[in-house]
C-alpha cells in the first residue's frame, strides 16, 4: 500500500478531500448502506473526471457549480442503483426498514444515532431533501435545482418530512 | 426534551434537528478510509488519461463483496433471493444435461418401441400370409383351422393335441436323433429323414437338409457331421516334410515353361508377325479352303516366316519361302482344332512329307499361332482378324 504522504497532492486529491464525504453522506442517506454508498462515491467521482474533460473550466470557475454537479450526479447514480434488479426487490421492504439496516456504528443508543435513525425511517424522497436542507444547508431553490424538483415539491417534502421527524423524535433531547 | 408546545415552531425544530443531524453525520465519513481514497484517486488519474477505465478497483471489489455478504446474511429476504438465484443457476446449468439425457432415453425407448412394432408387424404379416396359405409361420399351425391360432402356439396342451390328431409321421429312424422343427400342413409333401452319421469326435452342425419321400408331413433338422479340421499345433513334423518334398518334386517341364514365357514375352514376335502377312491377304482367306490349305498356301506364298527357336531363343531365323512344296503335299491331320472356345489348344498338324517338315499348331488365338516344327517351336504372328476369317473359311 502506497503511503499517501509520499504522493504529491494534486487536483484529484483536493477534490476528493473536499467532496468525498459530502457525496458519501448523501449516498448513504439514500441507499442506507455504507458499501453501496462507497460504490456510489467512486462512480460519481469517476464520472466527474470524464465530465471534467469537457466542463473543466466551468468546474474551475464556479465551485458551487461543481458541488451542485456532484450532488446531482450522486442522486442520479443512486437512482440507477435503485433500478438494479437486486435493489428493486429489496427497496420496497428492506430499504424502508431503516432501523434494522443502519450501520452498526450508527445504531448506538445515543441521540445522534437516534436522529440518523429517524431520518433513515423517512421515505427516500424525503431523506434526500432533509439531508440537503439540514446538513448541506442548501436552500429550497438549490435543492430544487440539484434534485430536479420544483420548489413547491421540495417545500412539500420538507413539510411532510418535518412532521414525520417531529412525530418520530417526540421526547428526544437534542441537547443530550 | 423537545417540547410539544414548540412543535409548531418549525424554525426552532430546524435549528435543533439540524445541529443534531449534522453531528450525527460527522461519523458518516469515507475520507477516513485511506485505502479507498487512495485507490479512487489513482483511478481518477487513470480515468483522466484514458477513456477506457474500469470503475472497479480492488478496494471497491472488496467493499462490494463485503456489502454483499452484509446484505445477504443480515436480511432473510436477501438470503432467500440468493438461494433462489443459486438454484436458478444450477438449474440452468444442469437442465440442458438432464434434457439431453432424457431425450437420449426417450430415443432409446422409441427405438425399442419401433423395433417391437416392426416385430409385431412381421408377426402380423406372417399371420396374414399364413391365412392365405402362402407361408407357414413359425410355431404350431393347426392344419384344420382356417386361421392361425395364436393361443395354440402358446398352449402346449393344444399343441400336443394337434400333433396327436395329425397322421402318424413318417418313421424317423432312431439313428436320426433329430427333433422336429415345425409341423407343416397336409398339403406339404411328406418328408423323411436322412441319417447323418455323427461321431463323438466331430461336432454336429445343424443344417436344413431335407429329403422328401412318401409319408406324413414332417420337417426335421438334419445334423450333418463336419470334418474336424486338425489343429495347427497337431501337425506333425513328418507332415511338414511330406509337404516340402511334394513342393520340391513338382516342377514344370522346361520345354513348356520357356515356350510361354520367352517366346510370348518377346516384342520382336509382333514385328515378325507383321512381316508374315499383310491385311491385303485377309480377304483371300475365306476362299482358300481348309485350314490346312490356308496354312500351306500361307507358308508357300513367299512371305517370310519369322520364328524363334525355343532351343536358342536369342536367335532369329526365317522359314524359307516355299518350304512346303504345295498345299496338296501338305498332309493335314485335323485334330480337335477350331474349338469354339478360344484359347483351347489346336491340334492341327501340317506336314510336308517331301521335305520332312512338320508344323503343328498347338495354340491359337486371335493373333498368334504357335507352330511346332521339326526344329522346334515357331511363333507365327498373324494380324488381328485372321482367326475370325479363318473360322469363317473353315465353315465355323
Amino acid at each position: 500500500m502506497k503511503d499517501l504522504s509520499l504522493r504529491p497532492r494534486d487536483e484529484f486529491d483536493a477534490i476528493l478531500e473536499r467532496y468525498a464525504d459530502m457525496v458519501y453522506r448523501l449516498a448513504f442517506a439514500r441507499v442506507k448502506n455504507p458499501h453501496d454508498a462507497a460504490d456510489v462515491v467512486q462512480e460519481v467521482f469517476l464520472k466527474y473526471v470524464q465530465t471534467a474533460k469537457t466542463k473543466g473550466e466551468e468546474f474551475e470557475q464556479d465551485e458551487e457549480y461543481r458541488k451542485a454537479w456532484l450532488i446531482r450526479t450522486a442522486i442520479n447514480t443512486t437512482k440507477t442503483f435503485f433500478m438494479t434488479a437486486w435493489n428493486r426487490h429489496r427497496s420496497s421492504d428492506e430499504l424502508s426498514d431503516t432501523a434494522g439496516s443502519l450501520d452498526p456504528e450508527l445504531s448506538a443508543v445515543e441521540t445522534k444515532s437516534v436522529v440518523c435513525g429517524a431520518v433513515m425511517d423517512l421515505p427516500q424522497k424525503y431523506r434526500t431533501v432533509v439531508h440537503l436542507f439540514y446538513y448541506e444547508d442548501m436552500s429550497v431553490e438549490q435543492i430544487a435545482r440539484v434534485a430536479g424538483l420544483t420548489v413547491n415539491t421540495v417545500k412539500s417534502h420538507l413539510f411532510r418530512a418535518r412532521n414525520l421527524l417531529k412525530e418520530t423524535l417526540k421526547g428526544v433531547d437534542f441537547n443530550a | 426534551m423537545l417540547n410539544n408546545a414548540d412543535n409548531n415552531n418549525n424554525e426552532q425544530f430546524d435549528l435543533q434537528f439540524g445541529a443534531a443531524y449534522a453531528k450525527a453525520n460527522e461519523r458518516v465519513s469515507i475520507s477516513g478510509d485511506s485505502a479507498f481514497m487512495h485507490a479512487l484517486s489513482d483511478k481518477m488519474r487513470s480515468a483522466a488519461m484514458s477513456d477506457d477505465v474500469s470503475f472497479i478497483t480492488e478496494e471497491i471489489v472488496f467493499s462490494r463483496i463485503a456489502g454483499w455478504f452484509n446484505r445477504v446474511f443480515s436480511r432473510p429476504h436477501a438470503l432467500a433471493y440468493t438461494g433462489v438465484a443459486a438454484l436458478a443457476v444450477i438449474m440452468v446449468v444442469t437442465l440442458p444435461i438432464m434434457i439431453n439425457n432424457t431425450r437420449s432415453d426417450a430415443l432409446l425407448s422409441g427405438a425399442g418401441a419401433m423395433e417391437n412394432a416392426d416385430n409385431a408387424g412381421v408377426v402380423g404379416d406372417e399371420y396374414a400370409l399364413a391365412e392365405v396359405g402362402l407361408i407357414e409361420p413359425d410355431g404350431v399351425f393347426d392344419a384344420e383351422a382356417e386361421t392361425f391360432d395364436v393361443e395354440n402356439s402358446e398352449n402346449s396342451e393344444n399343441s400336443d393335441e394337434d400333433f396327436a390328431e395329425a397322421e402318424a409321421p413318417a418313421a424317423i429312424t432312431p439313428e436320426s436323433q433329430q427333433a422336429p422343427a415345425m409341423l407343416v400342413g397336409e398339403t406339404t409333401p411328406p418328408v423323411t429323414v436322412t441319417k447323418a452319421p455323427v461321431t463323438e469326435a466331430t461336432p454336429a452342425v445343424t443344417t436344413s437338409a431335407i429329403t422328401t419321400t412318401a409319408g406324413e408331413p414332417k420337417a426335421v433338422k438334419i445334423v450333418v457331421p463336419e470334418e474336424e479340421e486338425p489343429d495347427a499345433d497337431e501337425i506333425s513334423v513328418n507332415d511338414a516334410k511330406e509337404s516340402e518334398e511334394a513342393d520340391y518334386d513338382y516342377h514344370e517341364p522346361e520345354d513348356v515353361a520357356y515356350a510361354e514365357e520367352d517366346v510370348y514375352a518377346d516384342d520382336s514376335a509382333e514385328e515378325i508377325g507383321e512381316e508374315i502377312i499383310s491385311e491385303d491377304y485377309l480377304p483371300l482367306l475365306p476362299q482358300l479352303g481348309t485350314f490346312g490349305d490356308i496354312l500351306a498356301t500361307f507358308l508357300n506364298s513367299g512371305f517370310s516366316v519369322g520364328y524363334r527357336s525355343p532351343v536358342a531363343p536369342d536367335t532369329e531365323a526365317y522359314l524359307p519361302a516355299g518350304i512346303f512344296d504345295s498345299a496338296a503335299n501338305a498332309a493335314i491331320t485335323p485334330g480337335d482344332y477350331m474349338t469354339e472356345t478360344e484359347g483351347e489348344p489346336l491340334n492341327l498338324s501340317l506336314a510336308d512329307g517331301n521335305n520332312g517338315i512338320s508344323v503343328t499348331l498347338t495354340s491359337f488365338d486371335d493373333a498368334i499361332v504357335t507352330v511346332k516344327g521339326y526344329a522346334g517351336f515357331y511363333t507365327l504372328k498373324f494380324p488381328a482378324g485372321f482367326y475370325t476369317a479363318l473360322k469363317a473359311a473353315m465353315g465355323y
